[in-house]
């Protein structure tokens, strides 16, 4: 599949993140899967999570995708992607990124 | 009462559409997944301390797993979570619930990772102890993805 051009906002919280835990390259290689398998994508938003004392240091990459939930056999490039970043990552490094494909065009 | 009985509300508050019953809608799809990981875990002898955060709890025994189904549970309990915090902060963007989109798509998540906890029902082994103390490899042994015997 031809990667889709779209565009790309990494949200300043979210820069400083990865930059803190060193995974531009991961994530540079990350955003390109997901512009490669997500279909219908509109637009990309990197962002940082809250913490929670389960979890820290999150951040997604958000993909705004032509999808409005009722397609009778729905794909879920968000669960494909945790298959291919364990197999591509330390699983560490997995833990701290996931995708999440949100209906409709990327907010302003 | 089963978890995924909370899915009835959120069909109710989507026959209804507006930005406060889409709001709303959040909390029922968030307590559909979680009760039924945490029914999950019990089967499989994970039991939350009376102390315990039950969100966390639940929330790191899927996410600490190494099994692409349990952490895809983690992912979709991450994922709703934070959609109920913005859902119940009423100074969150309307836009974010401007429309019926985002409600039904997580719904159809929601139901999916059911439907893989459905699928998960194996219990450990007959013979063994329930297993009672949390390690990455007897949880992947009790969701039946490395079973032994």
């Amino acid at each position: 599949m031809t990667p889709a051009t779209v565009p790309v906002v990494i949200e300043e919280e979210a820069a400083r993140r990865i930059a803190r835990l060193q995974l531009q390259r991961e994530m540079e290689q990350m955003i390109a899967w997901v512009q490669e398998n997500v279909p219908g994508l509109r637009g990309i938003r990197v962002v940082s999570l809250r913490d929670r004392p389960s979890r820290n240091d999150k951040v997604v990459i958000k993909a705004y995708w032509d999808d409005d939930g009722t397609r009778p056999h729905r794909k879920f490039p968000e669960f494909d992607f945790i298959e291919w970043k364990l197999a591509n990552f330390h699983w560490l490094v997995g833990q701290k990124v996931s995708v999440w494909c949100e209906p409709g065009p990327m907010p302003g | 009462m089963d978890g995924r009985t909370y899915l009835d509300a959120v069909r109710y508050l989507l026959a209804a559409p507006s930005e406060v019953n889409r709001r709303a809608a959040a909390g029922p799809l968030y307590c559909a997944a979680l009760n039924e990981a945490r029914d999950a875990l019990e089967r499989w002898g994970f039991v939350a301390p009376a102390d315990a955060d039950v969100d966390d709890f639940v929330y790191e025994r899927f996410d600490e797993a190494m099994n692409f189904d349990l952490m895809r549970i983690a992912e979709l309990l991450g994922r709703v979570e934070e959609y109920r915090d913005l859902a119940d902060d009423s100074r969150s963007p309307p836009s974010e619930f401007a429309d019926d989109n985002k409600v039904i798509g997580l719904r159809g998540v929601v139901l999916f990772a059911i439907d893989l906890l459905a699928r998960s029902r194996r219990i450990p082994p007959a013979g063994r102890r329930p297993l009672r103390t949390y390690d990455r490899g007897s949880l992947d042994a009790a969701s039946g993805s490395h079973e032994q015997g």
